[in-house]
């Protein structure tokens, strides 16, 4: 099924073949082009889904086609970086320049196509909050009847069961989380807060293999393309810090209210990831 | 950054590839990168040997994401290490990193290529 157009620039031959070559494999129609200046061309003639930028290329650099295509498309179309570049300063430019995102070369090819793909299909707000009935329903159907109550029978905690369960209640999770994730730092940090309730909500059953709660919550969180984001990996680093942030707080609140869903059993209480830590001792 | 010494692909990503392309576009790729990593291997040495270091960080630079994304991690760190050296001139550990890079990578390389059943070095 043709999941929309993407155009990408990346001034090396071998990287711009293998990221077509995998974006076409999952549906996408690819236009790859060598520079900058061929990116300001394209979007005067085609409307992308997604827009991703090496950092690096001849005539017109990855940081300054973004700030002109900002000026062509607005703040509609994702514009992605994609770079070996994973500064703080770099970054920082990248985020200046209108960037949506910033996306490691380094990572896992396999992660760098699944962030691509959460931005392009991404939903706005409004049709995400429209959708949250059926997701609710879906993520019901998921984790087993009785998720919506600690009372309720606990998930197994033997073998590969509880972690996939994880990996599907996570992601779910980023697509439930009310704000539109990627829109902001205060976005970004409601999100974590989301996530972090969500995970302590799973993490507070009678789950019991708790041998390394870091190591879950990474795994937990791969799937959903959140830790391939050099931005949301600056914010874990901070996560401790932003639990007493209004942001967070928002998040925290939603995914209790989304996790008990009307239930009248007291919500669990919002640890954050500085409980979580200090449980895995 | 962990900074890898084994000289072992990661399994991940070469999994990752396998099950996101066929066999044949995935050994055309590799094939491209085999000859493509040596042809920047004798650049580094050429421009390690004239010991400038600003082309040699932007060679290391290209050699990041190639390695990278063929799980050559060994290589990806080191060139990393060159190129953070180069750009913030410290020559001679810039020089000592490009020499460790220019031992690591066909090492890496001969690997990639046994792992795909590919000839090596290449015809």
């Amino acid at each position: 099924m043709p999941e929309g157009t993407l155009i990408l620039a990346e001034d090396q031959a071998l990287l711009r073949q293998l990221y077509t070559a995998t974006l076409r494999a999952k549906g996408f129609t690819v236009v790859a082009v060598s520079n900058g200046r061929e990116v300001l061309e394209l979007i005067g003639r085609v409307v992308p889904k997604v827009v991703v930028l090496d950092i690096n290329m001849p005539e017109v650099n990855g940081i300054e086609v973004c700030r002109r295509a900002r000026g062509i498309l607005g703040y509609d179309v994702p514009i992605l970086f994609l770079t070996a570049s994973d500064g703080l300063e770099v970054l920082q430019e990248c985020m200046q320049a209108g960037g949506s995102d910033f996306l490691v070369k380094t990572d896992n090819i396999a992660s760098i196509i699944h962030r691509i793909a959460f931005w392009a299909n991404r939903h706005t707000a409004t049709q995400r909050i429209q959708q949250r009935p059926q997701m609710l329903a879906n993520l019901e159907e998921k984790i087993g009847p009785g998720r919506t109550s600690n009372t309720e029978a606990p998930l197994p905690a033997t073998g590969t069961e509880v972690p996939a369960k994880l990996r599907r209640f996570l992601a779910d999770a980023r697509n439930l989380a009310r704000t539109d994730y990627g829109a902001g730092l205060q976005q970004h940090r409601m999100f974590l807060g989301y996530v972090a309730a969500a995970l302590d909500a799973v993490l507070a059953t009678d789950f019991v293999r708790k041998p390394n709660y870091w190591a879950l919550l990474e795994e937990c969180l791969r799937p959903t393309g959140a830790l391939q984001s050099a931005q949301f990996r600056s914010l874990l680093d901070q996560w401790e810090q932003s639990c007493d942030d209004e942001s967070f707080l928002q998040g925290v609140d939603a995914a209790r209210e989304d996790w008990l869903n009307g239930d009248t059993t007291p919500p669990i209480p919002p640890f954050g990831l500085a409980t979580i830590l200090s449980k895995s001792g | 950054m962990t900074i890898s010494t084994d000289l072992s692909l990661d399994a991940e990503t070469l999994t990752g590839l396998d099950e996101l392309l066929e066999p044949e576009q995935i050994r055309a790729l590799v094939i491209e990168h085999l000859a493509g990593s040596l042809q920047r291997r004798a650049q580094l040495l050429a421009l390690a040997e004239a010991r400038d270091i600003a082309k040699l960080g932007r060679v290391a630079h290209d050699i990041i994401s190639t390695s990278a994304n063929f799980g050559m991690n060994a290589s990806r760190d080191c060139a990393k290490r060159t190129e953070v050296a180069c750009k913030a001139g410290f020559t001679e550990l810039a020089l000592a990193e490009a020499a460790q890079l220019a031992a690591i990578l066909p090492q890496q390389l001969a690997l990639l290529a046994h792992y795909y059943h590919l000839p090596w070095p290449p015809p």
